[in-house]
């Protein structure tokens, strides 16, 4: 499956013009493949046989126009294609694809951070330009809140993961306090 | 040599028997015929009268008797006499040969008999030594199981003071390794309750400025956490 993906990815980045494009088309496929997921009538109007062929081709074209993409547009050829392939179910993994590979092309880095709160635009600024100084590449911020996390913040970049929230900070004391104890019973 | 003196005392006193009983039949039978005229006389008289010694015809008529006369007694003991001289003469080696042969067969007899008895006394002595013998085996015997018995005791005691001692020693490990799960059980529920305790107090106190506070602190030190993480 991962080859298939990485065979379409290689040859919508091929058909792009320009980097612009390529993000354009990894965004559709994206908001595409979760809507697919997400409705259930959707994948009825698309996958049953009861309907023509050309009926259910509509309703992508439509969706896909909806969502940004002209009917010429390279995003809507290429659920066209993906479709008539019976190939919608990798659209998730393909459209992740695109945007590691546009990003790269645009040499971006993403950073999801995500805080307890939302807090004010000059964190996440903060937070970018700090990412984007030690990393050296050029850093853009996702947003990301879940209360859970009580207080502080989390970001994953590069695939690693900087925790500094008060949840993360409380479980590491808690292992800690763990292996003290485990290392004091058994020095006993 | 008794034995054959019995059996020749037995057949001599046989024979006079014979050789009485004989004239007395004779003389009873002689009697008879003279009593009938005796009582053809008596039928007159009306009783019988008692026979007497004098009665006996002793020789009379020896040679030549006259008919009606009994048989004198001489002459019976002579037949009787005659009687005996034939028997020794003619059957006394017959006699003598198998009352040699019955004594042979007696003493034999009495020989085997005497070899029974022997064996027999052999028997019982080696029977009675075999008893002693066996008396003493069965003493041994049961020595010997006694102390078998007490052997046992003592390994089965053995074996079970080992075995109690092991069990305690088990029992003795499994409580202090239960101790120390539970200890390390206790501790960890301690631990865990008291960060749950920890978080809903820090959620219940934390505001606004202190998440700012807490973000901008993120802020200044994530730059050197991405450098770290990336770099290692």
């Amino acid at each position: 499956m991962t080859e298939v993906r990485d065979r379409y990815a290689q040859a919508i980045y091929e058909l792009a013009s320009d980097p612009a494009e390529l993000d354009q088309v990894a965004r559709t496929l994206s908001e595409f493949a979760r809507l697919y997921g997400e409705s259930r009538e959707l994948r009825e109007a698309l996958e049953n046989p009861v309907f023509p062929m050309e009926r259910r081709e509509a309703v992508l074209v439509d969706v896909a126009s909806a969502l940004g993409g002209s009917e010429d547009s390279l995003a809507t050829r290429a659920l066209r294609v993906l479709f008539s392939r019976r190939r919608l179910p990798i659209l998730a993994e393909l459209a992740q694809t695109l945007r590691k590979v546009a990003d790269e092309r645009k040499g971006i880095v993403r950073a999801q951070v995500t805080t307890a709160t939302a807090l004010n635009e000059g964190f996440y600024e903060q937070v970018g330009r700090a990412l984007s100084e030690a990393l050296g590449k050029n850093v853009v911020v996702e947003r990301a809140v879940d209360p859970q996390l009580i207080g502080g913040a989390i970001t994953e970049v590069m695939g690693r993961t900087i925790d500094r929230s008060v949840r993360g900070q409380l479980r590491r004391v808690e292992q800690d306090l763990l292996m003290l104890t485990a290392q004091q019973s058994l020095s006993h | 040599m008794k034995t054959t003196r019995r059996i020749a005392r037995g057949w001599i006193t046989t024979s006079l028997f014979v050789a009485l009983l004989g004239p007395a039949t004779l003389w009873a039978k002689g009697h008879e015929e003279h009593g009938h005229g005796v009582e053809h006389v008596a039928s007159g008289h009306g009783h019988h009268s008692a026979p007497e010694v004098s009665d006996i015809n002793w020789v009379d008529g020896l040679f030549s008797r006259p008919e009606g006369t009994p048989v004198p007694v001489v002459a019976l003991l002579i037949n009787t006499a005659v009687l005996f001289f034939l028997l020794g003469r003619f059957g006394g080696p017959a006699i003598r040969e198998g009352l040699k042969g019955r004594q042979k067969r007696i003493a034999q007899d009495i020989e085997a008999a005497r070899e029974m008895k022997e064996t027999a006394i052999e028997q019982l002595a080696f029977y009675k030594e075999k008893l002693e013998r066996f008396e003493s085996e069965m003493k041994s015997i049961q020595d010997s199981m006694r102390e078998q018995a007490e052997l046992e005791r003592t390994r089965v005691l053995k074996e079970a003071e080992e075995r109690r001692l092991s069990l305690e020693r088990e029992a003795r490990a499994r409580l202090e390794r239960e101790l120390v799960e539970a200890r390390k059980e206790a501790l960890r529920v301690a631990v865990s309750e008291s960060i749950r305790a920890a978080e809903r107090v820090i959620k219940g106190t934390i505001n606004g400025e202190d998440q700012e506070r807490l973000g901008g602190e993120f802020a200044q030190t994530v730059g050197a956490s991405a450098t770290r993480e990336v770099s290692a």
